[in-house]
């Protein structure tokens, strides 16, 4: 299977700090794969990273077989949208949800704009109702369903999701993640997504990379995770912690 | 066992230009030496509850109870001085983001030394070797450094561990916790429940954990209250979780994803109206 997406040795320096050393990644056609890790671990900068939006000092990235340059031009934004951790500060306060998913459309001369913004609303469970409110009234999941919307919007083909729920109450989180997944079965999406939950990302991901200190620790399958088939300390800790407080005697 | 915290018929409204929003409608419970976990989703009013007994609620909310008694006091009859000498003293609370709640233009040591210098009649020296012996307690190695480090320049993990240094110094006899672990990393988190835990045990005190996570408290508290739309809607020991009887809480332990499980899509939660009657 053809690659969707891939990243070699990239490295990413912010004034002298290096954030990511040295990563590579391949992810497959309509796969969906998870990078995990703690605070500091750079997987949020290798999603920003792809996206554009951190400085590249080494390294290549490519999407659909085309490397990208040092800017992103308007096709691949076409081909790859993000979704944001915090829905509270990713849609824009004063802009009716109409407004926001009208923007992109504009941006990419879409002709269809009204057709697009029902659909769009539709896909993700909000209906029309909610298609002239602003974001402060709508709930955290909500807000996500409608960032969600607005990424796929463009009909892209590569989503990278950046803690798409860690800002939800568990409930809404499940809610979420079933609209993530029931996207991607219809549309063939692939997906990169970030986050510290290990039974988030077994869940979503068939594969998935453990980072740590901007560098890969491992890389595995779901399944080996869940088996315990790891073959570092590092991501049997992580295991052992996801497991809750055990105390000890 | 000896009661502690009695609180009855708690309630907490904030009276709003669009009408009064009732944040906790009515919640009893009894508290002694023992932890007491509280869960429940945003708007749950479990923080609330927390606040209330800790005396941190907004001038503007209107509180009342049939009974807040800590130790036979009664926190809605004394006055706000005699509130004070109790918080902090007899009554502590831990935050969520020691980013947030430490003071960010005070070195460490000195916040803790406050707070003990607060309650305490001592003098600078002794209140020195106390704040460093209980930063030590909190399992910071190098005690002395970071008594005059500032907040922003210590890790999450560490602030955290300053934070429940401050709040323990004063040796309260109730602890309220707040989401104490919510800002932090799962193997930072494990460490920090691992020393509140020890201390706990070891002061004797009474524990409130706030929290979202239902099974991190389940597996750090003896009974958990679970908490929905400002109202307790199940209280039930610690161990007996999984026979949880309220399909609210079955719907958030079910709701979550499992490592090994594959349940696709996830069942969510179907929220009756009766739930919040």
């Amino acid at each position: 299977m053809s690659a969707a997406l891939t990243v070699e040795g990239l490295r990413v320096i912010y004034d002298g700090h290096h954030a990511l050393k040295g990563v590579t990644l391949e992810v497959r056609q309509g796969e969906s794969y998870g990078l995990v890790g703690e605070s500091g671990s750079g997987k949020s900068t290798l999603l920003r990273a792809i996206a554009g939006l951190a400085p590249v000092a080494e390294g290549q990235i490519a999407v659909g077989g085309e490397r990208l340059g040092a800017r992103r031009d308007k096709a691949f934004y076409r081909k790859v949208q993000m979704v944001f951790q915090d829905p509270y500060g990713s849609l824009h306060p004063r802009q009716t949800v109409d407004r926001l998913l009208l923007e992109p459309l504009a941006i990419h001369g879409f002709a269809d704009i009204e057709a697009r913004i029902v659909r769009a609303l539709d896909e993700v469970g909000l209906g029309a109702g909610f298609r002239f409110r602003y974001s402060h009234q709508l709930s955290g999941g909500q807000r996500q369903r409608v960032a969600i919307a607005r990424a796929l919007i463009l009909e892209p083909s590569v989503l990278l999701l950046d803690e798409p729920t860690s800002a939800l109450d568990a409930s809404v989180q499940a809610e979420v993640l079933n609209l993530l997944e029931q996207v991607r079965g219809d549309r063939g999406l692939t997906f990169l997504m970030v986050s510290h939950d290990l039974a988030i990302v077994t869940h979503m991901c068939e594969r998935l990379m453990v980072m740590q200190g901007g560098e890969e620790v491992e890389r595995l399958s779901a399944d080996d995770l869940a088996a315990q088939h790891v073959t570092r300390d590092y991501t049997r800790n992580l295991l052992t912690a996801s497991a809750g407080f055990v105390r000890r005697a | 066992m000896t009661e502690l915290l009695s609180v009855e018929q708690l309630k907490v409204h904030f009276p709003t230009r669009t009408g009064v929003v009732e944040a906790v409608r009515g919640v009893s419970f009894t508290l002694g030496k023992e932890r007491l976990g509280i869960v429940g989703e945003s708007g749950s009013g479990k923080s609330q509850t927390g606040r209330a007994i800790m005396g941190l609620t907004p001038p503007s909310a209107r509180i009342s109870a049939d009974r807040l008694a800590f130790d036979g006091i009664d926190l809605l009859g004394i006055s706000a001085r005699e509130r004070r000498s109790l918080r902090g003293k007899r009554i502590a609370m831990i935050l969520q983001d020691p980013k947030y709640s430490l003071n960010p233009v005070m070195s460490i040591g000195r916040q803790i030394v406050e707070t003990l210098r607060t309650h305490e009649k001592v003098g600078a020296a002794e209140a020195r070797d106390r704040a460093l012996a209980m930063l030590e307690a909190v399992q910071i190695r190098e005690a002395g450094r970071v008594f005059d480090l500032h907040p922003h320049e210590v890790s999450g993990g560490m602030g955290q561990r300053a934070m429940i240094a401050m709040m323990l110094i004063a040796g309260p006899e109730l602890l309220i916790a707040d989401e104490p672990t919510s800002a932090l990393d799962v193997t930072v988190q494990l460490d920090i429940l691992a020393i509140l835990d020890r201390l706990v045990a070891d002061r004797g005190m009474g524990l409130i954990f706030i929290s979202h996570d239902l099974r991190l408290v389940s597996s750090f508290c003896n009974r958990v209250i679970v908490m929905y739309a400002g109202k307790i809607v199940e209280e039930l020991p610690a161990s007996e979780l999984a026979n949880a009887e309220h399909p609210y809480t079955r719907g958030l332990l079910n709701c979550m994803p499992k490592i090994g499980e594959h349940r696709h899509p996830l069942p969510v939660l179907d929220r009756k109206p009766e739930w919040a009657l």
